[in-house]
C-alpha cells in the first residue's frame, strides 16, 4: 500500500477511486448498501402498492391497494394529523432554534451567562432519547398527569379532569414533543454552520454602515446560515412525518399518524392488509414529497421576502417588534427547555414511586421496587441493545474513518461529490421505504435475524456517525499529516499515529452519536426484528400499552442514563491523554 | 458631492492589551485634503485604532481618549450612527446578495421607493465604469470590480471620513495601484477625511500625507 512519498496525489484518470487499492472499496460498499437498500425499499414498496405481488398470486398491476388504502377508515384524517404534526415540530424547531441564536448570537450573549446556560442545557437535551421525551410528557401533560397535580396545590382540584392535552387529533400533543427533540438538534447544527461564514466581520461592516447589531444579524448572517442547515432541516422534516413511536404515544389514536396505522396493517395478520399497507406506503412517500414541495414552496417566499427586505436599507427594526420578539423567543426557549428537563425528571420520579395518589404534588412513598421487579426482564432486550449498537456503530465508524481516509488520500472532489448519498436515508420517507425492505428481507428470509438488525440500523447509524466525523476530520490541518509522511512515516501509520490521536475527541463523540442513535431506533429494529429481537425501544413502546407509569419510568430513564453515560465517557475519552497539554485547537 | 470638508479629530488616545500599552498618548487631527497614514509592525495596535474609531474595540483591548468629527465628539456613540465608512482587508461583500442588493444595502433609507434606491445603485455603478453588473452575482466579477463595488458601497452611505484597514493589500500590484488612486482621488472630490492603516510603505507614498509610525510602545512622528 505504501508507496513512499512520491504520490500525495494519484495521477488524474478517469476513476481516480481505482487508484486507491483496498480502502477504496468501504466506500463503494457502504454508498451501495445505503443506495441498494432505499431503492430496493421503494421498489418493493411500489410494486404491491400498485398490485403487483406474485407471493399473494396476483401479478397485473392496478390501483386496488391505493383504492383499498384511501377508502381505509380515517386514512385522510391519519394524513392530516400526520402532516401538521410534522410539518408544525419543523417551523418551531427551526424558528426557535434560529431565534435563539438570533437574540443570543449578535449581542455576544452565547458565550456568557444566561446564554451560555441555556445553549449548554439545550444541548444537553440532544442525548435524551426522544423516547424519554415522549414518556415523560405524556406523564406531564396527561389528565392525571404532574402538571395538574402541581395546579392542584392551588385550585381545588381533586379529581382528573376531562382534556385531551395528548394523544389531540391534530397531533399538537406530538408537534410539542418533536419540536423539543429537534430544536436542540437545529441548534447544534446551527451553532457549527454559523462558525463556518465568519459573521464578526460582516456584522463590523454592517454596523459601520449604519445598521445596528440586532437589524444587521437576519438580513446578512441568517440567509447564508440557512443555506448551510437546508439538508439538516428536510431531514428534520422526513423524520417528523415518519416518527412512529413518539407517534404511539402522544399523537392521536382513532385514527392514529400515518406511520402508525401502516404498522398497524403490518402487524395485521390478515394477508389483504399488507396489499392496504403498502397503498398506505405509497400515500406516506407522496406525503413526505408533498411536504418537501410545501417547504421549498416556502423557502422560495421567504427568499423572495428577504431580498425585498434587504435592500429596503432600514437601519433599525422597530424597538417593540424588537423586544416582542426577544421576549417571545427566549420564552418559548426556556419553555422548551423546562418541559423537556421536567419530562425527565418526570421519568425518574415515577421509576421511583412507589404510592403517588392523584392530587399530591409529589409520591407519598419512594421505592425501588420497580427497579428490582422489572430488572429480570430487562437483561433480554437490554444486552440486545447494546451488542446492536456497539456491532452498528463499530461498522459504521470503520466505513467512515475509511470514506474520509480515502477522500484524504485522492483529493477531496472525487470523494466529496457523492457524498449526499450518504445521507439518502435520513431523507427518504423512512416509513415507506423501510416497509419495502422489509418485504424484501422477509422474502429472502432475513427477517427477525441479527444481519436484518445490523444492515438495518446501519442504515441510518452510519449517516450519523459520518455527520459527525466529517468537519472535524475535514478541518485538520492537513500539513501534520505532510509533515509526517516527510519524516518517513506510511500512509497507516499516519492515519495511526497522527491523525488518529488529534482526531480523538471527534472520534469518541461520533462513535456515542453512533452508539445512541442505534439504542433509540424503533421503527427499522421493529420492521427487521419482526418481534423476534426486541430491544429496549421496541420493548418500551410494547409497555406502552400497559399503562404501568412506573415500569415506563424503568424504561425511559434506564435509557436516557445509557445516553448521558456514553456520551459522558465519550467526552473523557476525548480528553487529551497527558496531563498539562492541551488539545490541538479544532476549529 | 458634499462640499463642506470635513475633520476627523483624534485627541490622548492610549491603546493597551490586557493591561499593556501598546501606543499613545496619541493625538493627531485628519484633514480633508491630507491623507493620514498609520504604519507599524504587526501587533502595534494599527488595526485596533480602527476598530476603537468605529466603536468596536474587542473587549481584551481597553482605550481611553476621545474623537471628533468635525468638532462633534463620536466615542459614546454606538458604530451604527458615528458615521465612519471603512473598508477591509476583504471587500466583504455579502456572498447571499446580488451586486445591486450589496449597493441597496448601504443606500440610506430617506430614498423609500425600489425603483429610485435601484436607481441610484445603477447610476453609482454607471460613474464608476461598472455599467450593467446590477443583478451579477459578486462571486462571478474579477478583484478590481468586487473592490470597486465594495468601495461604492461604503460611499452610498454618505460616510463623513473614509477608515482603510489595509484594503489594498490583497490585490495584485498593477490592479493596487489603480484602485489606490480611485480610492484617493474619489476621497478628495468628497472632501472626506482618509485614514490608512498599512504595511506597505508604497500605499503611505500614494496618499501623500502624514505619517504615523507605531511601534515597541514607543511613537514618533513625522
Amino acid at each position: 500500500m505504501d508507496r513512499g512519498l512520491l504520490p500525495l496525489r494519484p495521477t488524474q484518470r478517469r476513476w481516480p477511486i481505482l487508484g486507491a487499492g483496498p480502502l477504496a472499496l468501504v466506500p463503494l460498499a457502504i454508498q451501495a448498501i445505503l443506495v441498494g437498500s432505499v431503492c430496493l425499499g421503494l421498489l418493493f414498496l411500489i410494486l404491491p402498492a400498485l398490485g403487483y405481488l406474485p407471493a399473494l398470486g396476483k401479478s397485473a398491476f392496478d390501483f386496488a391497494p391505493l383504492r383499498a388504502a384511501l377508502a381505509y377508515p380515517g386514512l385522510i384524517a391519519a394524513m392530516i394529523a400526520t402532516l401538521i404534526s410534522g410539518v408544525l415540530a419543523t417551523v418551531v424547531a427551526l424558528l426557535l432554534a434560529l431565534g435563539l441564536i438570533a437574540v443570543l448570537d449578535p449581542l455576544g450573549l452565547g458565550d456568557r451567562g444566561g446564554g451560555r446556560w441555556l445553549r449548554r442545557s439545550m444541548l444537553a437535551l440532544i442525548a435524551t432519547p426522544h423516547i424519554a421525551i415522549a414518556i415523560g410528557l405524556a406523564f406531564l401533560l396527561s389528565p392525571s398527569g404532574w402538571l395538574i397535580r402541581i395546579a392542584a396545590q392551588f385550585l381545588a382540584i381533586d379529581q382528573a379532569p376531562d382534556y385531551l392535552l395528548v394523544n389531540d387529533r391534530h397531533g399538537l400533543a406530538l408537534a410539542l414533543a418533536l419540536a423539543i427533540k429537534e430544536t436542540p438538534f437545529i441548534l447544534a447544527v446551527a451553532l457549527s454552520a454559523l462558525r463556518r461564514i465568519d459573521a464578526e466581520p460582516q456584522l463590523r461592516l454592517c454596523r459601520s454602515l449604519g445598521y445596528s447589531a440586532s437589524a444587521a444579524w437576519p438580513k446578512i448572517v441568517l440567509p447564508q446560515l440557512y443555506r448551510l442547515i437546508r439538508m439538516p432541516v428536510f431531514a428534520v422534516l422526513a423524520y417528523g412525518l415518519s416518527v412512529a413511536d413518539m407517534a404511539i404515544i402522544l399523537g392521536p389514536s382513532l385514527p392514529p399518524t400515518l406511520p402508525v396505522l401502516i404498522l398497524r396493517l403490518i402487524a395485521d395478520p390478515d394477508l389483504a392488509s399488507r396489499l392496504t399497507a403498502s397503498g398506505a406506503g405509497l400515500l406516506q412517500i407522496g406525503l413526505v414529497l408533498a411536504a418537501f414541495l410545501l417547504w421549498r414552496g416556502a423557502e422560495g417566499l421567504c427568499a423572495w421576502a428577504a431580498h425585498r427586505a434587504v435592500t429596503r436599507g432600514r437601519r433599525d427594526l422597530p424597538t417593540s417588534l424588537r423586544w416582542i420578539a426577544r421576549l417571545l423567543i427566549l420564552a418559548a426557549g426556556v419553555g422548551v427547555l423546562v418541559l423537556g428537563l421536567a419530562s425527565i425528571a418526570g421519568v425518574a420520579v415515577w421509576s421511583i414511586t412507589e404510592v403517588w395518589r392523584f392530587p399530591e404534588a409529589l409520591p407519598a412513598r419512594f421505592s425501588l421496587a420497580t427497579w428490582i421487579r422489572v430488572f429480570g426482564g430487562l437483561a433480554d432486550p437490554l444486552w440486545n441493545s447494546l451488542a446492536l449498537a456497539f456491532a452498528t456503530s463499530g461498522i459504521a465508524m470503520v466505513a467512515a474513518v475509511a470514506c474520509l481516509e480515502l477522500e484524504d488520500r485522492l483529493g477531496a472532489v472525487a470523494a466529496r461529490r457523492s457524498q449526499w448519498i450518504l445521507f439518502l436515508p435520513l431523507f427518504a420517507p423512512e416509513m415507506g421505504f423501510l416497509f419495502g425492505l422489509q418485504i424484501a428481507a422477509s422474502a429472502g428470509g432475513l427477517t427477525g435475524t441479527v444481519g436484518a438488525m445490523l444492515w438495518f440500523h446501519l442504515l441510518f447509524v452510519f449517516p450519523y456517525v459520518f455527520l459527525t466525523l466529517s468537519e472535524p476530520w475535514r478541518a485538520l490541518d492537513g500539513r501534520y499529516a505532510r509533515a509526517a509522511r516527510c519524516l518517513g512515516a506510511g500512509r497507516w501509520r499516519v492515519l495511526l499515529r497522527v491523525k488518529a490521536p488529534l482526531l480523538r475527541a471527534p472520534l469518541a463523540l461520533s462513535l456515542a452519536v453512533g452508539l445512541t442513535v442505534s439504542l433509540v431506533l424503533y421503527l427499522p429494529t421493529v420492521l427487521a426484528g419482526a418481534g423476534r429481537i426486541t430491544t429496549l425501544a421496541t420493548e418500551t413502546v410494547a409497555l406502552y400499552g400497559s399503562g404501568d407509569r412506573r415500569v415506563l419510568g424503568v424504561y425511559a430513564l434506564l435509557q436516557t442514563m445509557l445516553a448521558a453515560a456514553i456520551f459522558g465517557a465519550a467526552i473523557l475519552a476525548g480528553r487529551p491523554r497527558l496531563f498539562g497539554r492541551k488539545p490541538p485547537a479544532m476549529p | 458631492m458634499t462640499a463642506d470638508s470635513h475633520t476627523l479629530e483624534i485627541s490622548n488616545l492610549v491603546l493597551s492589551l490586557q493591561g499593556r500599552a501598546l501606543f499613545g498618548p496619541l493625538s493627531f487631527t485628519v484633514e480633508a485634503a491630507l491623507p493620514t497614514t498609520v504604519m507599524g509592525p504587526s501587533g502595534c495596535g494599527k488595526s485596533s485604532l480602527l476598530n476603537w474609531l468605529i466603536g468596536m474595540l474587542p473587549a481584551a483591548f481597553a482605550a481611553e481618549g476621545r474623537v471628533s468629527l468635525d468638532g462633534r465628539p463620536i466615542d459614546r456613540l454606538p458604530p451604527e450612527q458615528r458615521r465612519l465608512g471603512i473598508l477591509f482587508q476583504d471587500d466583504l461583500l455579502f456572498p447571499h446578495l446580488t451586486v445591486w442588493e450589496n449597493l441597496a444595502f448601504a443606500i440610506p433609507p430617506r430614498i423609500k421607493t425600489r425603483g429610485d434606491r435601484r436607481a441610484v445603485a445603477t447610476a453609482a455603478l454607471r460613474e464608476a465604469g461598472l455599467v450593467g453588473l446590477e443583478d451579477r452575482d459578486p462571486a462571478t466579477l474579477s478583484g478590481g470590480q468586487r473592490a470597486r463595488v465594495a468601495l461604492l458601497r461604503v460611499l452610498l452611505c454618505e460616510p463623513m471620513a473614509l477608515l482603510l484597514d489595509e484594503p489594498f493589500n490583497k490585490l495584485d500590484e498593477p490592479l493596487r495601484r489603480r484602485f489606490r488612486a480611485t480610492v484617493f482621488e474619489t476621497a478628495r472630490t468628497r472632501n472626506l477625511p482618509v485614514l490608512m492603516v498599512t504595511h506597505d510603505p508604497a500605499d503611505a507614498v500614494a496618499a501623500g500625507g502624514p505619517l504615523i509610525t507605531l511601534g515597541d510602545a514607543s511613537l514618533s512622528e513625522n
